[in-house]
């Protein structure tokens, strides 16, 4: 007896055109390894947006997806290998139908006191010069991700997070 | 990533004219600005309808901008980009600029004002 195709998965509250290769992503794991620095960074995300375009995601799930993945690998690249030039990062990806699920690796020094930073925005200011000029990325990870978990095993970091495909 | 700068009367607009304002350009941005912040300019209009990505070390950027021209001088915002609005909306910096839809929006603005001094 022949088993039913699976089933495609349901995009139906999202505008996008079903393409063929979706049917073979869905579920495997995408897994990427480069050199943990800004330009590597910045050529991932072009490829991966890209790649995610063609898949048919929508316009507001890319654009939720390149920000946190860029701010999640920008601050591998300065904290996690600060002292170092020859640090890499892998990056495991799987898209689902309503999520994309990521895993960030690297061995790279710990997250400090081992926890992630609770990401809150600094006040606000009436005075200019005292504008926070950093210290958002973590308050944007926390607020367009979920299922933010953290973990050090033998000598290397994990982060793992998922992100919705569902357009707001 | 580059800026390009044009003179509107009393008003410089620069364009950023790179589809990605990010970590790998932020200390290049700010830079760009050290020239026209030791000029007489009165007002900046910076033109973002080229960017299609922002993220915190491209605000942190704008932001050190903003400070680097000081309280004397008027610096907005245009052309932000639904994903580049949503990194001022969400970190609350959208507060701290003007922001218009274009740059001649932005241009328009200055010469209502100034006719009405």
């Amino acid at each position: 007896m022949v088993p039913p195709p699976p089933a495609r998965p349901d995009r139906s509250g999202m505008k996008h055109v079903h393409t063929q290769a979706l049917d073979g992503v869905v579920g495997k794991p995408i897994s990427l390894s480069f050199p943990a620095s800004e330009a590597d960074t910045r050529q991932i995300m072009v490829l991966l947006t890209g790649m995610l375009r063609a898949e048919g995601i929508g316009r507001d799930a890319l654009s939720r997806i390149d920000l946190v993945l860029s701010e999640v690998l920008n601050n591998v690249v300065e904290h996690a290998f600060a002292d170092t030039l020859d640090g890499q990062i892998s990056l495991k990806l799987r898209l689902l139908p309503n999520h994309l699920e990521c895993t960030v690796t690297d061995n790279g020094q710990a997250l400090p006191n081992g926890q992630l930073p609770k990401g809150r925005l600094a006040p606000m200011s009436d005075n200019r010069a005292d504008l926070p000029e950093g210290g958002f990325g973590w308050y944007l990870i926390r607020t367009l991700a979920e299922n933010v978990q953290y973990r050090r095993l033998a000598g290397a970091n994990h982060l793992r997070f998922v992100i919705s495909l569902n357009e707001t | 990533m580059e800026l390009r700068q044009e003179t509107h009367g009393d008003t410089v607009v620069m364009r950023c004219d790179g589809t990605r304002l990010d970590a790998l350009v932020a200390l290049k941005f700010k830079d760009g600005f050290r020239d026209l912040a030791e000029t007489e300019v009165e007002r900046v209009v910076l033109d973002m309808a080229d960017v299609e990505f922002m993220d915190s070390s491209g605000l942190g950027a704008v932001v050190a901008v903003y400070k680097l021209l000081g309280s004397e001088r008027r610096f907005d915002l245009a052309g932000l980009s639904d994903a580049v609005d949503r990194v001022f909306k969400l970190t609350r910096m959208d507060s701290i600029f003007t922001i218009f839809p274009t740059a001649e929006a932005a241009l328009a603005d200055g010469a209502a004002a100034s006719s009405a001094a």
